[in-house]
């Protein structure tokens, strides 16, 4: 339980930062963009998986991501406007 | 796919694979020496309790004597004993912790981590009383 919301709260924090920290597509990303993404990263799942080494816990929070990540894409598809939350997509939803 | 994913995940929340509402277990002893609340299934690597609260019945000369089997120790890894014991004798497939007790309600926890994943079975006893047989589940 304490992985998944971890991974929740996970996602949507990187999610945010990455929005703030550039508005560049990926191939257009600078070399230190991409490093700050993966150190950023790092430093959550360390939030995320806490004192549990195991196997089960690593697959239940890279999981938990797949879906918050599969959720957030339906959503924007569903009601436009929530892609203000995603860089991407927010010049469409602006329209 | 996606919906064998949401089951594990609801599975996991609700801690059918460990660190949950599901995984957590107690047993008591049928004469009320021990009352043991422990995590039934657990994960490789990962800190765990178990429980003991002694009752009345336990305290006897001012000591509770708790033997437990040696399976405490190798495959489920217990790490520390709180509070610790006044001694630890090993013998008869297991080790006797001997806890001075002054008041009541007495309770000592066993910090365990287990060190490779499997079915572990556990037994317990206060000297002179029933056995508590526990299976312990590891997941990887």
């Amino acid at each position: 339980m304490h992985t998944i919301v971890h991974a929740i709260a996970g996602y949507f924090f990187l999610l945010l930062t990455v929005r703030i920290l550039s508005r560049r597509l990926g191939a257009q990303m600078t070399p230190f963009e991409f490093v700050l993404i993966f150190l950023i990263g790092g430093v959550i799942i360390l939030a995320t998986v806490g004192d549990d080494y195991s196997e089960v816990n690593s697959v239940c929070a890279v999981i938990t991501v797949g879906l918050m990540h599969r959720l957030v894409s339906y959503l924007k598809q569903r009601f436009p406007r929530f892609g203000l939350f995603s860089r991407w997509d927010a010049a469409a939803a602006l329209k | 796919m996606w919906v064998v994913f949401v089951i594990i995940v609801v599975l996991d929340a609700l801690g059918v694979f460990g660190r949950g509402w599901a995984a957590n277990a107690q047993e008591k002893t049928h004469d009320g020496t021990m009352d043991v609340k422990y995590e039934r299934i657990e994960r490789f690597r990962t800190p765990s309790i178990l429980r003991i609260q002694f009752g009345p019945n336990a305290i006897r000369n001012g000591k509770v004597q708790v033997w437990a089997s040696e399976s405490l120790v190798k495959p489920l890894g217990n790490r520390r004993v709180v509070p610790q014991p006044a001694s630890s004798i090993i013998g008869q497939g297991g080790i006797l912790y001997t806890f001075p007790v002054s008041i009541r309600p007495a309770s000592v926890e066993f910090e365990m981590e287990p060190a490779s994943p499997g079915m572990s079975h556990l037994s317990l006893r206060v000297l002179g009383s029933e056995t508590l047989n526990l299976t312990i589940t590891v997941m990887p």
